[in-house]
């Protein structure tokens, strides 16, 4: 009965589904590996960003500007271009340009300087008088960055991750439709280009799930780390 | 204890060059409480903070423990904040943290045991008073008990200095009253000496032996509390002080009379003569009370009585001599007096 519906309504995501959970696993993994690294490159260079910033606690102009500067040019190049622009980088580090290792390399160099930015502004949200206070208790920078700045911050910085996530699914999928594997490539390569349109549909419900799900574990986790 | 000497601030920046500090010399001794006060701007906030080195004079010595700490290194500044607690208007605690863990925040660069640490924030919690808080996260506490946690987390290294900004503006009455008198218990009992800055003269009159009065940068005048309070020479002392006062006329003069406007001040105690039905008995004078208040200020009554003096000016001028005799007296004739009357 219920396989008899789903052959009536989605004929083509039941002949192909096999592909679709590859599809879907391959998004997992991009998703999962480039945002790991992304973070673990983004969230100290955000860091970095916020205490060199003028008036922070180890205000450096030079630093500043420079790292500033180019992140601001990374995150103005549309991603289409970037996948496309990085292709000689991206053979150099992982050998290929094609498939889950090819995507990797133009999703961490994409999504990195997005995730900087937004960590330095959700640390500028940690309280300026709690750094005061640190400093006069006689904290290092050091200090204060690893016993105030980032427990203070973390929910922000959880916060500013799940944004990251968020948009690095959407770039997945478009780095999918350009070769990279995962759910893009599945809905350009069968619903697009084999005009199967129910597995189209499938697709985009798949993906607001995602997207969704990782939106209510972000929230739910910078809530509990609220005090 | 700390001396103060020379000292100035200037601010640059592209658009503009601002004198924080000018020159300011100021001497604080051992188990004073020291109260600045000034508006917004004068610079007080400036001045606390070149005390343990948050902000770096442009010229001048800040002599503390025996050093000029803008001499020092940042890592010699560093040892050296660890000996001046700070508590702050709006606490500065970590939100992150609980209680016991923003007070043990200080002692845990010092290498200390894990139960000296845990005593050490049971003794603090009882001395301001928030033993069952313990496990509490700031956002549960009142402001009055953040300040506390505050207090103790800024006596957590055994300072010999406590300095306070502005640490009672963003309370209300009461608790300003609760937390002052925990200042005066740790001045007392621990022997820490406390420079707080303020713009309420309340605070001032409640707890401090001394006073400086800022204005633009400048000390303007500096001593002991009792005689500012009495004897003020600057202009924006007096507006300070007489912000609780009201000069208020309530009548005006008869034709061919004229009006004065006295404040006299009672100082430590009674003067021995009951003035104002003197006056009317000597001199063809009426005196109406407009305002009047006793303080206690470092255990020493004082006194105020505003009076308006209404007769012709031979008899005010004759009544103001005897009462020159007696009292100090001060003639406010400028716009502090308010005038309401029904017409």
């Amino acid at each position: 009965m219920m396989n008899a519906l789903l052959q009536e309504l989605v004929p083509n995501v039941i002949e192909y589904f096999p592909e679709m959970i590859k599809a879907l696993n391959e998004t997992f993994v991009t998703v999962g590996i480039s945002g790991l690294i992304a973070s673990l490159i983004g969230i100290p260079l955000g860091l970095i960003l916020l205490i060199t910033s003028p008036k922070h606690i180890l205000e450096n102009k030079v630093v500043y500007s420079i790292l500033s500067k180019v992140i601001n040019v990374f995150r103005s190049i549309p991603f289409v271009i970037l996948i496309a622009a990085i292709v000689p980088f991206t053979r150099f580090v992982v050998g290929t340009t094609i498939g889950v290792k090819g995507a990797l390399v133009p999703l961490i160099v994409g999504v990195t300087p997005f995730i900087a930015r937004q960590v330095e502004v959700a640390l500028q949200k940690v309280d300026k008088g709690v750094l005061e206070a640190a400093k006069a208790m006689g904290s290092s920078p050091l200090e204060i960055i690893f016993k105030v700045i980032i427990p203070e911050g973390l929910p922000n910085i959880v916060h500013a991750v799940t944004i990251s996530l968020i948009s690095l699914i959407g770039f997945s999928a478009m780095a999918g439709s350009v070769g990279g594997g995962g759910l893009g490539n599945f809905a350009i390569q069968y619903g697009y280009q084999y005009f199967k349109t129910d597995i189209m549909v499938v697709t985009v419900i798949l993906l607001l799930i995602i997207v969704t799900l990782v939106q209510s574990i972000g929230d739910y986790i910078s809530r509990k780390l609220t005090h | 204890m700390i001396e103060i000497k020379n000292v100035s601030k200037t601010f640059k920046s592209k658009e503009a060059h601002v004198d924080a500090l000018k020159n300011v010399t100021l001497t604080i001794d051992k188990g004073d409480i020291f109260g600045i006060i000034g508006y917004s701007g004068a610079g007080k906030s400036t001045l606390l903070r070149c005390i343990n080195g948050l902000e770096v004079p442009t010229s001048g010595e800040v002599l503390l423990l025996g050093q000029d700490i803008t001499q020092l290194k940042e890592k010699e500044l560093r040892h050296i904040r660890k000996k001046i607690g700070m508590i702050f208007q709006h606490f500065n605690l970590m939100h992150s943290k609980t209680v016991f863990e923003n007070i043990a925040y200080p002692l845990k660069s010092q290498k200390l045991g894990k139960s000296t640490i845990v005593n050490r924030v049971k003794d603090l919690l009882r001395l301001v008073d928030l033993e069952d808080k313990v496990n509490s996260y700031p956002s549960q506490l009142s402001g009055g008990q953040k300040q506390r946690v505050a207090i103790a987390r800024a006596l957590a290294t055994n300072p010999e200095i406590l300095l306070c900004d502005e640490a009672t503006s963003a309370l209300d009455p009461q608790t300003t009253q609760s937390i002052l008198a925990l200042l005066k218990k740790i001045n007392k009992e621990l022997g820490i000496t406390i420079v707080l800055i303020t713009h309420q003269m309340e605070v001032i009159k409640e707890i401090c032996n001394k006073i400086a009065v800022m204005e633009h940068g400048c000390v303007l005048e500096v001593g002991q509390l009792i005689d500012v309070y009495t004897q003020p020479q600057s202009q924006i002392t007096q507006d300070f002080l007489a912000k609780d006062m009201h000069f208020e006329r309530l009548s005006l003069p008869h034709e061919g009379e004229i009006a004065k406007m006295l404040h006299l001040k009672y100082i430590g105690g009674s003067t021995g003569s009951p003035l104002i039905s003197a006056l009317s008995q000597h001199f063809k004078v009426t005196a109406n009370i407009t305002f009047g208040n006793i303080e206690k200020l470092q255990d020493i009554l004082v006194g105020n009585l505003v009076i308006d003096l209404h007769g012709s000016e031979e008899e005010v001028q004759k009544a103001l001599d005897y009462i020159r005799q007696h009292i100090e007296v001060e003639v406010i004739d400028d716009e502090r007096i308010i005038t309401r009357t029904s017409a």
